[in-house]
């Protein structure tokens, strides 16, 4: 017995030793490891998806029937909008209708919910929004200029103009205000192209596309039928709708000078590009030249993509363009612009270099191999760690649902990307090991971006074609300061589109407009939300109205959400 | 000393050889070598006797027992080297042949045989020297003629194969052969039409060589006279179906033609004859890649690789698809394997230029398209990605020199002349940077039309009316060669428009 626990002594102390000296070897390693864990997670991007949890329960159906018809991989979009101005963010989904062959029994129509303190309440029959034809993205803009969120829907048909009754209801006033669009329409943007204080519209349009002319589209070899290149359909003109602030809008593509270019539009995004107080138009268009349409002030533009720099990719190449967002990457006072296209190309990212030129920089800034095996739509340039620089959140989905048979390295469902920015003009993806459940693959398509749960950070909402949507709420409280603003024009227009707020804080100097028109088929939270890292103080914040008039402001609290009102001054939020 | 009697033996056996009455002439000579074994006439006439009999061992030792006793008979050398080459032993041939012309430098028979053996040992330079040789002593021996324009013609200078092609069928017009390579040695030297009339010219005499119809068809294709191209190929094809190139080059007239169906199943016949040539799946291969299949391209040259795993070519296709599939790391595996088995190949080296660039690997793809650059230095590709490495540098003059050079290989391609727009622009010359983006969009915009067309075809090969639209999209924009090939696609499927069509361009080329 002596013998039995003396060996079973010697062979644990045996053990003991050997684990021990395991354990000595792998300490440096251990260490190691657990500090860049900490490093990481101590600026966390991780996003939990409560879509499900907090009864959000929309899901996309694109009517299809293994007809492949185009217009089923397209959408949808979605918007953040408070449209019942309770200081919290609603949200708006657009939906799928039957295509012929479709034959579930259930009625699909757009839903809005309301947010009611993390729970979703489906208020669409409610508010008249439930419109039923096949929608595909969403804008949203006071038009009248009465403090609240009116609503417009790209369809493919006939779009709508919701407006907001101020009850919690909306009214169709689309023919009335002399809007016609019956074209394939998908993303919109407001804006105030002539200053005049009355937000404007821009729609871009995709293709020429009917339902009874689907032409059969995949691999003849192999009969395996997938959806249709872009290049097989017609493209199509955009539309712009000046507000002539009588409650009627003028269709003013041609006098804009929008007519002359047929593009296959996706996506657009306005900003002030050449710095000279006036809204510009981008739009992303699908394997034809992108469009870079400057103004001249007075809502007249000239397109010019091409000598610009922002038509093509480095190589002289039309890309697939879908979601778009313009922001200043790298703090020199300019808007910079990122878009997201096609698998086996690249997302684009133009620096801009100053009186509208701009330059390719996407794989200089290390944005380019990590895009090419995705296929990008959503997107945002938003300050995600809030440490004063903006960071990227792209979201990807594949638009041939049998991908695989044509490159078993893709997938149809793939995940978000989080790129942080280097503050170097370089930004690195962080692992999806880090990112929570925005790693979680779905075939995304529009993404909306906004503070959900008004903690100071932001959230994203996600649209997945064919399948329930994505809820993804930044975890935890926000470690770094920051500060957030909401905007209200009074000789502008009452969203104050266009504003663009420069704060002076103890870490530098930061910019941003006042501009929810941007993503893919989306609308943004219009809130600006700055990261300020760890500086306490700002010690100046001005605010170049749109139409030309400034203010400057002194505040004396971060992380915390301002109210400017034009001419009135800052009043803190509490919500 | 021969007896008179030996004298008149000989005389007899040699007139039985003559008249192919072999035994009798061996009895004969095997009676003069009992009574005289020196006799190198009987020895050598045996050996000849012999050789005709199939015995060839029994004629070597002969010819070798001839030359023992007299070494300097370069006729003899000559007449063993012959029975050893005919046996396959060419080292001992190559001997033989050597001795031939060490006996006799003037030997043009000896030469020129002793070349032949160098020309399939792929000593060429030898072959080049002696062949030479067999000229300058006979300056009818046709034969030499025909193999220094075919060794010429192997080394793709078809200036010099054309020369003594010429020669040759002037020397010895009644050779078929001659007329033959003629044909190919003018095809190769761009005169197509030149070539085509020799190969019609054999065939005149001889309807029925499979070789000579498949070069036929590939001429044919060559000028786009896609008729009769298919017309001959398929001959070739009827004649012997066991030749494998002439499926190749079948499935390529179809793959050229947008045709993949057709190419495919040519292929796929081939593959019946024999599953084990890498040339067959990297056929297969291209296709699929021309339809952006890239991962059925991927499948083909992984299988050629497998069959020729020594095979450069198998594994630089691979690193080109799998670069097309994003795949970058895979891809750069496989083309570093190419270029370990490929040295100095100008395209590997591009490639892996390429995959650097797509992971931003800047000092690599510098060094990658150097080397491109030095070993294919008339590719406009090249040149244009080496310019580009340097806009990402952002060493604006070096990205200038690149491009410059680029496009003066190649004035309208688009990539270029993008950048060109855009370092001009990054160097303040504004006008001459709207000059470039100008010509880029005039040619970028029919680029977009022609490749939207060009994928509406692919879709719907029978279609001949969307050929027809492309062909008007190149005629309208001064591309008319492009155009009249197009339209000859259109023609050759049925459309009686294109036909005019054709008939017009070609006045206007004339003009």
């Amino acid at each position: 017995m002596d013998l039995i626990r003396s060996l079973t002594l010697e062979n644990r102390s045996f053990r003991r030793g050997i684990f021990s000296k395991l354990i000595a070897l792998m300490k440096p390693l251990i260490i190691i490891t657990l500090f860049i864990q900490f490093a990481l997670n101590a600026q966390s991007y991780v996003f939990d998806d409560v879509a499900q949890d907090q009864g959000l329960d929309f899901i996309h159906d694109h009517g299809g029937s293994g007809e492949k018809y185009y217009v089923e991989t397209m959408g949808s979009g979605v918007c953040l909008l408070d449209f019942d101005n309770d200081n919290d963010l609603d949200i708006y989904f657009c939906q799928g209708a039957a295509l012929p062959g479709w034959d579930k029994n259930t009625v699909l129509a757009n839903k809005l919910f309301r947010n009611d303190n993390g729970q979703w309440t489906d208020v669409t029959e409610k508010a008249g929004v439930g419109d039923e034809s096949y929608s595909i993205g969403c804008a949203c803009g006071d038009v009248d200029n009465d403090g609240d969120t009116d609503l417009y829907v790209t369809n493919f048909g006939a779009d709508i103009l919701y407006i907001n009754n101020n009850n919690g209801t909306f009214t169709d006033m689309t023919s009335a205000m002399g809007l016609n669009s019956p074209k394939w329409g998908s993303s919109a943007a407001f804006f105030d192209g002539d200053n005049d204080g009355w937000l404007d519209l821009y729609v871009t349009n995709y293709v020429e596309f009917s339902v009874d002319k689907n032409p059969w589209c995949g691999e003849h070899i192999s009969g395996l039928r997938a959806y249709c290149d872009p290049d097989v359909f017609e493209g199509v003109t955009d539309d712009f709708y000046h507000n002539n602030g009588d409650g009627t809008f003028s269709n003013w593509t041609d006098k804009a000078g929008i007519s002359k270019d047929r593009g296959k539009g996706l996506g657009v995004v306005t900003g002030d590009v050449d710095n000279d107080g006036d809204m510009d138009v981008y739009v992303a268009n699908d394997k034809v030249m992108n469009l870079m349409y400057i103004n001249d002030g007075t809502a007249h533009f000239e397109e010019s993509a091409l000598f610009n720099g922002v038509g093509f990719n480095e190589n002289g190449k039309a890309e697939a363009g879908m979601g778009i967002d313009f922001g200043d990457i790298n703090h020199n006072g300019r808007l910079d612009l990122f878009v997201t296209n096609f698998s086996g190309e690249s997302n684009t990212l133009y620096l801009n270099d100053g009186n509208g030129a701009f330059t390719d920089k996407t794989f200089s800034a290390g944005l380019g191999q990590p895009s090419l095996d995705v296929l990008g739509f959503g997107t945002k340039l938003l300050d995600i760690d809030l440490d004063g620089w903006l960071d990227l959140f792209v979201v990807n989905g594949h638009v041939i649902d049998n991908i695989a048979h044509f490159n078993n390295a893709y997938t149809h469902a793939q995940r978000k990307q989080v790129f942080v920015n280097n503050k170097n003009g370089t930004f690195r993806e962080i692992d999806k090991q880090f990112i929570g459940a925005a790693a979680n693959p779905s075939v995304g398509r529009g993404a909306a971006f906004g503070d959900i749960d008004n903690d100071g950070d932001i959230d994203c909402v996600v649209s997945n074609n064919n399948g329930p949507a994505n809820l993804l709420i930044k975890t935890g409280i926000p470690e770094n300061n920051w500060i957030g603003f909401e905007l209200i024009g009074n000789t502008c227009n009452r969203d104050a589109i266009g504003a663009k707020i420069t704060i002076a804080a103890d870490n530098g100097n930061q910019i941003a407009y006042v501009n929810p028109g941007a993503s893919y088929l989306a609308s943004n939270d219009k809130r600006i939300v700055f990261g300020l890292d760890d500086a306490n103080m700002i010690a100046a914040i001005k605010v170049d109205w749109p139409g030309g008039k400034e203010e400057t402001f002194t505040i004396k609290k971060v992380k915390q959400y301002y109210r400017i009102v034009q001419g009135e001054g800052l009043s803190e939020l509490v919500y | 000393m021969q007896t008179v009697f030996a004298q008149q033996s000989i005389a007899d056996g040699l007139k039985l050889l003559e008249e192919k009455q072999y035994n009798k002439a061996i009895k004969i000579f095997e009676e003069i070598l009992i009574n005289d074994q020196a006799n190198i006439t009987a020895i050598n006439a045996l050996a000849e006797a012999q050789n005709k009999l199939g015995n060839t061992p029994g004629a070597i030792q002969l010819y070798k027992r001839s030359l023992k006793i007299q070494e300097n008979q370069p006729d003899t050398w000559l007449a063993l080297g012959n029975v050893l080459y005919y046996e396959k032993n060419i080292k001992p041939a190559l001997a033989a042949y050597k001795g031939a012309v060490k006996h006799s430098q003037d030997f043009a028979r000896g030469h020129n045989n002793l070349a032949t053996i160098y020309k399939e040992l792929d000593e060429n330079d030898l072959a080049i020297v002696h062949f030479e040789k067999a000229i300058e002593f006979d300056d009818s021996y046709s034969r030499a003629m025909r193999n220094l324009g075919d060794i010429y013609l192997n080394k793709g200078n078809s200036e010099k194969a054309i020369y003594w092609l010429e020669r040759a069928t002037q020397t010895e017009p009644e050779s078929l052969y001659g007329w033959f390579w003629l044909g190919r040695a003018h095809v190769q030297n761009g005169e197509v039409n030149k070539g085509l009339q020799y190969y019609l010219k054999v065939l005149a005499q001889k309807p029925n060589l499979p070789q000579v119809h498949h070069h036929l068809g590939k001429a044919y294709f060559e000028i786009r006279d896609y008729r009769n191209a298919i017309k001959h190929v398929q001959l070739a094809l009827k004649k012997n179906p066991a030749i494998i190139p002439f499926y190749i080059t079948m499935s390529r007239i179809y793959a050229h033609m947008q045709q993949e169906t057709l190419a495919l199943a040519t292929l796929q016949d081939a593959l019946a004859i024999d599953r084990n040539i890498a040339a067959v799946y990297i056929e297969r291969g291209n296709i699929h890649k021309s339809g952006s299949r890239y991962e059925d391209a991927l499948k083909q040259y992984k299988l050629a690789t497998l069959i020729s795993p020594d095979d450069w070519q198998g594994y630089y296709k691979q690193g080109v698809v799998l670069y097309y599939l994003s795949r970058m790391e895979e891809a750069k595996e496989a083309l570093t394997k190419a270029n370990e088995m490929s040295l100095d190949n100008g395209m590997v080296f591009h490639f892996r230029g390429l995959v650097a660039l797509a992971e931003n690997d800047l000092k690599t793809a510098e060094e990658m398209l150097k080397k491109a650059s030095e070993h294919d230095s008339k590719n406009a590709d090249v040149w244009f990605h080496y310019g580009q490495t340097y806009m990402r540098l952002e060493q604006y003059e070096a990205a200038k020199t690149h491009l410059l050079k680029s496009v003066e290989l190649d004035p309208n391609n688009s990539e270029t002349l993008y950048n060109l727009g855009q370092v001009y622009k990054k160097l303040s010359q504004h006008a001459t940077s709207r000059e470039y983006l100008r010509k880029f969009k005039n040619i970028s915009d029919i680029e977009e039309r022609s490749e939207a067309l060009s994928t509406q075809i692919r879709m719907h090969p029978e279609n001949s009316s969307l050929r027809l639209q492309l062909a008007e999209l190149y005629e309208q924009n001064g591309q008319l060669d492009r155009a009249l090939m197009v339209y000859k696609q259109a023609a050759y499927i049925g459309n009686a428009e294109a036909e005019k069509k054709i008939e017009n361009l070609l006045s206007k080329l004339n003009q």
